[in-house]
């Protein structure tokens, strides 16, 4: 051990340390929670960054020893009354409301940079370095200031507003920057922008995420994972590792439950097969599970897990789909299949291999598990032969979508601990009540001997919605007794938690010489990898959210899903549909080429209008029958229109640099907004004796500001002021029952229920002052703020409190409310780009990138355009740098972010905007539709167009290289 | 894993300490590459030269000399920096690694890709220090870098350029953060409108960054080829190997046109110097 002094935040520390250890490991030790690990200490996420004598340093890349005598700053410093030095597990920075922020952090707040908050401290930090040597800085020193640090969330546009937002307040100015555009003169919160409820506590870098609330003496867990991606586990002896000091539990496939599961958190019954064992003698993945391993430190469990002795058989791998299909392809479960209802009658297990285990499907989704087939299915409307006969024109294209990962920069975590008998699980997930219910389920327990607490999430972006890793460190504890983290690696989150399946669509249109589409067919072909999670309904949804955009009297559509050994697929945010998108946008824009029509006129003479039908959704259901759908409201007019007048469409473009052509694209998109018939989320609200509120909602905030929502909602309806509701959010001994984060159903479905237990919660207090006031709820109206007044007077929420909860009162008023519905209210949007390409390199710059989008009122404007930004950048990265690359044996060559290449802050368009088109549905919750996932559907296919304009070639596979560009261009 | 952490307050120190503790001790500059988790090396022993005051810039007689400690951003700030030298250091995308990482750090860990190298190679720059004994040295950069000798280096001497000599710099990545696949530099001077004196180098074709001196020689005291015809000397004068940033056909191919446009930009910048004075 040595000494190290050096400044923490202003006052002098003395410390012991290591050689070894670096500052960020030593700071968290100090309780300096805000310095995040995004990366492993490889220095490409920036998450960790603290000021060294004023200068942004990632704390991962130095050693401890390195600062003696230097002054280390963290986010801490930007709010004067913090006190020092708390414990871990109880922050440095106080969680107290009334805390000031600095003008950085409020700025951040305001502006609604702050999403899922795990990269806020250290982009505060580099902010703040650039204002301290630049009073005025330009948008290019502002992105260099910023362009070592990853956000997945925030797309980085709005740091720009912030920064602008800060310097306007720091020089007086009286007319400060609009952050956001405001709806709804007629609302006083929905459609304006408002702080987001947890950004204040996130920009403190205050106690939040599971990592947070570890205490001291928790065990830890580490898993020994398979080096092959096809193989069975011959020999396994764990006896040296159970026998080192400080191990507490050794799991494998010979003591694990016997119990078959699906990853996906799905709605039960799953239309994904159970697959999965908890561990299993066959290996499926490079990276599949052989072993876990609890001790007291991560460095002991780490020994004991190379005290493992495993033995292999190797098998040949599976790793692309015309392999999967192959007859006589080796088959990546070959055990059993059985059905818990619907069993086929031919179903034939002779030859199962027992070492496989089995495959479990809920109901059938005519999957063919020898076969490599996990699931199938193909349906449409009309007659698509007749459709195609009555086309003059028809074209043929096939697509393909590459594998790419959601790369949260907080990895996949969890904290679970006993607690008077029961299990608790810190999770860090976007579906506590599906975790709950298989954790129960793989214990055999009882689901109210669970509880399940989502505290903030780093990020998630579908990658959470699956269950994988939280059932095993619950097993641990349950056996063990033991309170443990397990907290995935960056290359984990690569090659164990969740990816987009890579897809082959084959894509066949028809179209009268005036462009009347009269048929479509779409071929899918999906790889799910090694488990079928989401097998069938991800592929479905990449039909269900692209064909839907165009009216067409004739459209067949097959899927089918096929196992491999690929590193696990799953939820994306976006959930099929950008892929899908892909190929339907890039087929109608190779259609207009081929009619010899505008790429925009083709769309704008196919596409759907209020009013419209959607017959197609009748065989589009989420492995069973749907259901037609009207569309209530489409802002895809205006959205077309305005977007096609700001980039200038059809005006063509010229660069001074001759290696350089210009072109423009663009795509229409929709999604959903949560699942008619399937979703249901519930919320709860109690006055309090002083006639504030505490709102409890199972909805499941990922960062995209749902909590701002669900808050919103009950203010709206209640005529109060923001401040007056507290919420708890997904937590499942609190709060009611909710499916979850996923489908893009938090404003509809989680926003609703909000919003229907303050209209219960109104009645109430209508009937109570009726009773005060001895007027009729006729005569009576709610007045802001917090008061309901009468022809004859007014009563508070105050005096209605303590009217109800004295001892002649009628009790505590606490109401309820649900939502689910059979109607569907769809986003739309239209995506427009133009891009640079240049002919002797073949790289692409996106110059300018305008996503407008319909979410019909718009709940928090500034969060939802954040959403879309954040969703445009990804996919900007999926379609132009992002992949993840595979060895001959399915071993994942770039597991870490930098040479996976995520889109940082330099990354972004030189022009990019993201624009609300307000349209009024009336289903959702004062209008309001979803915004997020829609925003990840139209950046591949207004890119590929774009080049297409400009060089014109057709890129039909993700990622759009430089090589792919140029071999294309027959070049060189 | 690292036992010792060692912070000299001499050169001597350091280079004594280096030489007890043996192969398994590193010196430490900025810390970027040794200690990241991502890094192949794994030193038993840290030799801090951060107290040794090396983080300087001098003239000295036409010529830069930049101490091993001075960081990336520093080099981008100081006033003395040539242009090209400053583009090269910019190109190191990541503010806070340039914060952190140094000079030195980037000559001694002789990256194939450098993204300082190629630049520092055509504008001649040498490396001074000591070597295991304690010993002066000095040699040219390229040496260094062929060789790679034990050194404490202490300083990079770079010759400020010559009246109307141009240097022009590139890089091709696939994002802003990417580890490039090439880098590329030339230098030259312009006499009575022919090439005077080239230098080329490229990083990312090879184990190491390379002069290329054979289209150095073909273009030298001639009048600047057409593109195609420089193209060619470049493609025979390299031999990359495919891996996950390229295949090797491409990385040829962007060499090519990254180089040749290196080529064009210093040789239009260049100014004859006789030219010059007539005028």
């Amino acid at each position: 051990m040595m000494k190290v002094r050096f400044f923490l935040d202003g006052s002098p520390l003395e410390l012991q340390t290591t050689a070894h250890r670096r500052l960020r490991d030593l700071l968290q030790a100090q309780g300096v929670i805000s310095a995040r690990n995004g990366c492993d200490g490889h220095g490409s996420c920036g998450a960790c960054a603290v000021l060294v004598d004023g200068r942004l340093m990632n704390s991962c890349l130095l050693l401890a020893l390195q600062v003696e005598g230097r002054d280390i700053r963290t986010v801490a410093h930007l709010s004067p009354s913090h006190p020092l030095h708390g414990g871990k597990g109880d922050a440095r920075v106080p969680s107290n409301p009334e805390i000031q922020l600095s003008d950085l952090q409020s700025a951040f707040v305001d502006s609604g940079v702050v999403q899922c908050g795990y990269c806020t401290p250290a982009m505060l930090l580099a902010v703040k370095e650039l204002l301290d040597r630049q009073e005025h800085p330009s948008q290019e020193q502002v992105k260099d200031a910023l362009s070592g640090i990853f956000c997945r969330c925030t797309g980085y546009q709005q740091i720009f507003t912030a920064v602008q937002l800060a310097l306007s307040r720091r020089a007086g100015a009286n007319d400060l920057p609009a952050v956001a555009p405001s709806f709804r003169k007629d609302l006083r919160f929905v459609g304006k922008a408002t702080p987001k409820v947890d950004a204040p506590h996130l920009a403190r870098g205050g106690a939040a995420f599971v990592e947070d609330r570890v205490p001291p003496g928790t065990c830890h867990l580490k898993m020994l994972r398979s080096p092959h991606a096809h193989a069975y586990i011959s020999s396994l002896d764990t006896s040296r590792a159970q026998a080192l000091p400080g191990v507490h539990y050794v799991l494998t496939h010979r003591n694990c439950p016997d119990v078959y599961y699906t990853h996906a958190g799905q709605g039960f019954p799953e239309p994904s097969p159970y697959d999965r064992r908890m561990f299993s003698r066959k290996l499926r993945h490079v990276g599949d599970r052989v072993a876990a391993v609890v001790a007291d430190t991560p460095e002991i469990a780490s020994r004991a897990l190379a005290l493992i002795d495993v033995e292999y058989e190797v098998l040949e791998p599976v790793l692309d789909i015309d392999h999967a299909a192959a007859p006589g392809a080796p088959p990546v479960h070959g055990g059993a299949v059985e059905y818990v209802t619907g069993a086929p009658p031919d179903l034939d297990n002779d030859g199962a291999d027992p070492r496989d285990g089995k495959v479990i499907y809920q109901f059938p989704i005519h999957g063919d598990p020898r076969r490599n087939i996990a699931a199938r299915v193909d349906g449409g409307i009309g007659d698509i032969q007749k459709g195609f006969a009555q086309a003059d024109v028809i074209i043929e294209r096939e697509y393909r979508t590459s594998q790419v990962q959601c790369t949260p920069l907080e990895p996949h975590v969890v904290f679970t601990r006993m607690e008077e008998g029961r299990l608790v699980i810190h999770a860090s997930t976007q579906v506590p009540w599906h975790v709950r219910r298989i954790v129960s389920r793989l214990l055999g327990v009882r689901e109210n001997q669970v509880r399940v607490i989502k505290e903030r999430t780093g990020g998630a972006f579908g990658s959470k919605q699956d269950i994988v890793l939280e059932e095993v460190a619950a097993w641990c504890t349950w056996v063990t007794g033991k309170p443990i983290l397990f907290r995935f690696t960056r290359e984990e989150e690569f090659i164990a938690s969740r990816t987009r399946h890579p897809m082959e669509i084959r894509m066949k249109l028809g179209a009268r010489k005036d462009g009347t589409l009269t048929a479509m067919e779409m071929d899918l072909r999906a790889n799910t990898g090694p488990f079928g999670s989401h097998c069938l309904t991800v592929p479905m949804n990449a039909c269900s959210k692209s064909l839907p955009l165009f009216l067409c009297d004739n459209v067949f559509f097959r899927v089918t899903t096929y196992y491999s050994n690929i590193p696990p697929t799953g939820a994306y945010q976006g959930y099929g549909a950008p892929k899908g998108s892909f190929a339907v946008q890039m087929a109608m824009a190779e259609l207009a080429a081929e009619l010899g029509m505008d790429h925009l006129e083709l769309l704008e003479k196919n596409r759907v209008r209020q009013g419209s039908m959607l017959e197609i959704l009748r065989c589009l259901g989420e492995g069973r029958e749907g259901s037609p759908q009207l569309v209530h409201s489409c802002g895809l007019g205006p959205a077309l229109k305005k977007g096609a007048h700001d980039i200038a469409w059809g005006q063509r473009e010229q660069s001074p640099d001759p290696d350089i052509r210009i072109g423009k694209g663009l795509a229409i998109v929709q999604q959903g907004s949560g699942l008619p018939d399937l979703d249901s989320a519930n919320a709860a609200i109690t006055m309090f004796g002083d006639g504030t509120f505490m709102l409890l909602s199972g909805g499941t905030d990922l960062g995209t500001g749902l909590d701002t929502v669900t808050v919103k909602m009950a203010a709206e309806c209640l005529s109060i002021p923001m401040e007056h509701v507290s919420l708890v959010a997904a937590d499942t001994d609190v709060t009611p029952f909710d499916v979850g984060a996923y489908a893009s159903s938090g404003t509809f479905f989680s926003g609703g229920a909000a919003l229907n237990a303050a209209r219960s919660m109104k009645r109430m207090i209508l009937d109570v002052a009726s009773e005060m006031l001895h007027e009729p709820v006729e005569n009576l109206r709610l007045v802001f703020p917090s008061t309901v007044e009468g022809k004859s007077g007014s009563v508070s929420y105050l005096d209605i409190a303590r009217f109800t909860q004295g001892g002649t009162g009628r009790g505590q008023l606490s109401a309820t409310g649900s939502f689910t519905t059979t109607k569907a209210s769809f986003p739309y949007g239209a995506h427009f780009c133009q891009v640079a390409v240049n002919v002797e390199t073949g790289q692409v710059r996106v110059q300018r990138y305008y996503a407008l989008q319909d979410c019909g009122t718009p709940i928090n404007p500034e969060l939802a355009q954040g959403q879309i930004y954040g969703g445009v950048l990804k996919t900007i990265g999926h379609s132009l740098q992002e992949e993840m690359l595979l060895d001959e044996n399915g071993r994942c060559l770039n597991p870490d972010l930098l040479s996976y290449r995520v889109p940082m802050i330099n990354d972004i368009p030189r022009d990019f905007r993201a624009e609300l088109v307000y349209t009024d549905d009336p289903f959702g919750p004062y209008g309001g539709k979803s915004v997020s996932e829609i925003s990840c559907n139209g950046a591949a296919p207004a890119i590929a167009s774009a080049i297409h304009d400009a060089v014109g070639v057709w890129i039909r596979s993700w990622p759009f290289t430089p090589e792919k560009i140029l071999k294309a261009m027959g070049k060189p | 894993m690292t036992m010792g952490f060692h912070r000299p307050t001499s050169l001597a120190h350091a280079t004594e300490l280096k030489a007890s503790l043996g192969a398994g001790a590193f010196f430490l500059a900025g810390g970027t590459e040794l200690n990241s988790r991502a890094s192949r090396l794994d030193p038993l022993h840290l030799i801090d030269i951060s107290a040794l005051e090396l983080d300087f810039l001098e003239k000295e007689r036409g010529s830069l000399v930049i101490g091993a400690t001075t960081t990336i951003q520093e080099l981008i700030e100081a006033p003395p920096v040539p242009t090209p030298l400053r583009q090269a250091a910019l190109n190191i995308t990541n503010r806070n690694i340039r914060n952190q990482a140094t000079l030195g750090g980037q000559v001694a860990n002789n990256k194939n890709w450098g993204a300082l190298l190629p630049a520092l190679l055509v504008m001649g720059a040498r490396i001074r220090g000591l070597d295991e004994r304690g010993n002066h040295l000095e040699m040219e950069l390229r040496d260094y870098l062929d060789e790679h000798p034990p050194a404490l280096l202490v300083s990079i001497v770079v010759p400020l350029p010559s009246a109307g000599r141009a240097t022009a710099v590139d890089q091709f990545t696939r994002s802003a953060n990417d580890i490039p696949m090439v880098t590329v530099a030339a230098s030259m001077g312009r006499r009575l409108e022919r090439v005077h004196r080239p230098l080329l180098a490229v990083g990312g074709v090879a184990d190491r960054v390379l002069r290329l001196e054979q289209p150095e020689a073909l273009l030298d005291g001639g009048v600047l080829p057409e593109p195609a015809a420089i193209r060619r000397m470049i493609r025979s004068a390299i031999s990359p190997v495919s891996d996950q940033k390229g295949g090797a056909h491409f990385k040829r191919h962007i060499t090519c046109v990254l180089l040749t446009n290196a080529i064009y930009t210093a040789f239009s910048a260049a100014k004859d110097p006789g030219t010059e004075e007539m005028g």
